[in-house]
């Protein structure tokens, strides 16, 4: 049975991979925040055993996901609109491109989402994605590029 | 360039910051997820049981004397005249089948409840079927008795979240080949044979092109091409794909390429051996009509390298075409 310090330690660990995700769905912090405390929560609570690392990370996977996906379903959720931007984040260009760019993100289809948001925002290798997800590297690659593809043509071409 | 690239490296450097937690947060969720861990649990569903035993042993009351007083027990057939068209009736009877849910390997198997997913082929008589789900841990076996090619199974798991993979012996996987004849180092006398097919959208596709002579070439490279899907960049998912005597592969993307490999060997390759062979999966919402062409790039030079350079030396080649039908 592991103990609580291993706990916490399989919560330092993906913490962050397990938030970046919630919030490519949800896109607003809070509510991020909300499933990855419930995720873990579940994890504390029935004290899950995992084998390895890759089965604890598509696990935790899984598990964001889903309760992603109820999230969107159970609430409705207010679409953020230019109005809702308050005044000094508007003033803010940078800040602003990087909203368009976080619902660009959302908007993605999941296949190439999950991979954009492991690899290049999350900085796993593209072997580490590929099992995460449990694809083929090649799959990996080419969704990747395709995402940023997506992500360059709605930004303009801003991107290179 | 260098400034584009900037741009790029700033943005996905603040989408990096965006995306991570700060250690306050991380401090917040984690004494969160603690608290809940801690509140009270639900009702155990024995004492729920409990509260409803009145009604539920009343209800069978009810049930049980109108069995008696409505139903007549069933009459027996003797052993004497039970013929073998009745034991075709016993082994054709609907089989009640544990829910299943058919998901191939390379769709990674994530599927949640209460998604219901057809099989996507026959799965032959007596097949085990295996069912794994990882969310809480359950395995199941089921033993199919009856060819199924129409039930749509669903798989029924412990809620609440619950992903489930299942794997059957099934494919729909098709193979069609090309085959490419060409007279060594010599672009002008390519003669190809090509095949055409037709394809469903979400269907998984096998190419093979192979050699059917003699080959001895710098560089080819083999692309499947979107001609008139509504986005140009149409990308495939690529499940796998064999390029064979080929240590030097690699994939790269342009507005029309969706699988590209290419080589510089300068190797002779003997009639009959395959080229290459690539699996992919016809995009879901790919509109009927839509064509995928099969085409060789194909540089006459052995010498050539760079396939970039010599453009009068390069010649794109079309193979054959992939048409989606309904």
């Amino acid at each position: 049975m592991p103990t609580e310090g291993a706990y916490t330690a399989l919560y330092e660990r993906n913490a962050d991979m397990v938030f970046a995700i919630a919030l490519s769905y949800l896109r607003s912090r809070e509510d991020a925040e909300d499933v990855v405390a419930d995720v873990f929560a579940q994890i504390f609570e029935e004290r899950t055993e995992f084998q390895n690392l890759q089965h604890e990370r598509a696990w935790l996977i899984t598990a964001v996901k889903n309760r992603c996906r109820n999230h969107l379903r159970h609430w409705s959720r207010k679409q953020r609109t230019d109005e809702e931007i308050p005044e000094q984040v508007r003033s803010d260009e940078a800040k602003v491109r990087l909203h368009t760019v976080m619902d660009i993100i959302a908007q993605m289809p999941e296949r190439y989402r999950l991979p954009l948001v492991l690899h290049t925002i999350q900085g796993y290798s593209v072997s580490e994605t590929a099992q995460i997800l449990n694809t083929k590297e090649s799959t990996i690659t080419t969704r990747i590029s395709r995402a940023r593809e997506i992500l360059n043509k709605k930004m303009g071409g801003e991107l290179s | 360039m260098k400034q584009e690239s900037n741009h790029t490296d700033e943005i996905f450097s603040a989408l990096k910051q965006e995306f991570s937690m700060t250690s306050e947060e991380k401090y917040r969720v984690l004494q969160n997820a603690m608290q809940r861990k801690q509140s009270p649990a639900p009702v155990p569903w024995y004492q729920r049981a409990l509260h409803m035993m009145p009604i539920v042993a009343s209800v069978a009351v009810i049930c049980f004397v109108i069995g008696i007083f409505a139903l007549r027990p069933p009459e027996v057939p003797s052993r004497t005249t039970k013929t073998p068209s009745d034991m075709d009736v016993v082994t054709s009877l609907p089989v009640t089948l544990p829910n299943i849910t058919t998901v191939t390997s390379a769709q990674s198997g994530m599927v949640t409840k209460p998604q219901t997913i057809a099989p996507e082929g026959p799965i032959p008589v007596q097949q085990t079927v295996a069912i794994t789900t990882e969310m809480p841990i359950v395995t199941e076996q089921m033993v199919v008795t009856a060819p199924i090619v129409t039930q749509t199974l669903a798989l029924t798991t412990a809620a609440p979240v619950t992903t489930a993979v299942g794997t059957t012996a099934a494919t729909t996987a098709e193979t069609t080949e090309f085959t490419t004849t060409t007279t060594e180092n010599t672009v002008g006398t390519i003669v190809l044979r090509s095949q055409d097919m037709e394809v469903k959208a979400g269907e998984q596709v096998t190419v093979r092109v192979y050699h059917d002579t003699d080959t001895s070439y710098g560089g080819c490279q083999i692309w499947i091409v979107a001609d008139n899907a509504d986005d140009p960049v149409e990308y495939l998912d690529v499940i796998g794909y064999t390029l064979f005597d080929n240590p030097n592969v690699h994939a790269a993307n342009n507005q029309y390429c969706l699988i590209l490999k290419q080589f510089n060997q300068n190797k002779t390759f003997p009639k009959d051996s395959t080229f290459c062979e690539i699996t992919f999966q016809i995009p879901e919402d790919a509109a009927v009509g839509n064509e995928y062409s099969v085409e060789l790039y194909y540089s006459a030079d052995n010498k050539v390298v760079e396939y970039w350079s010599g453009d009068d030396l390069e010649k794109d080649v079309k193979l054959g075409s992939l048409k989606v039908v309904g």
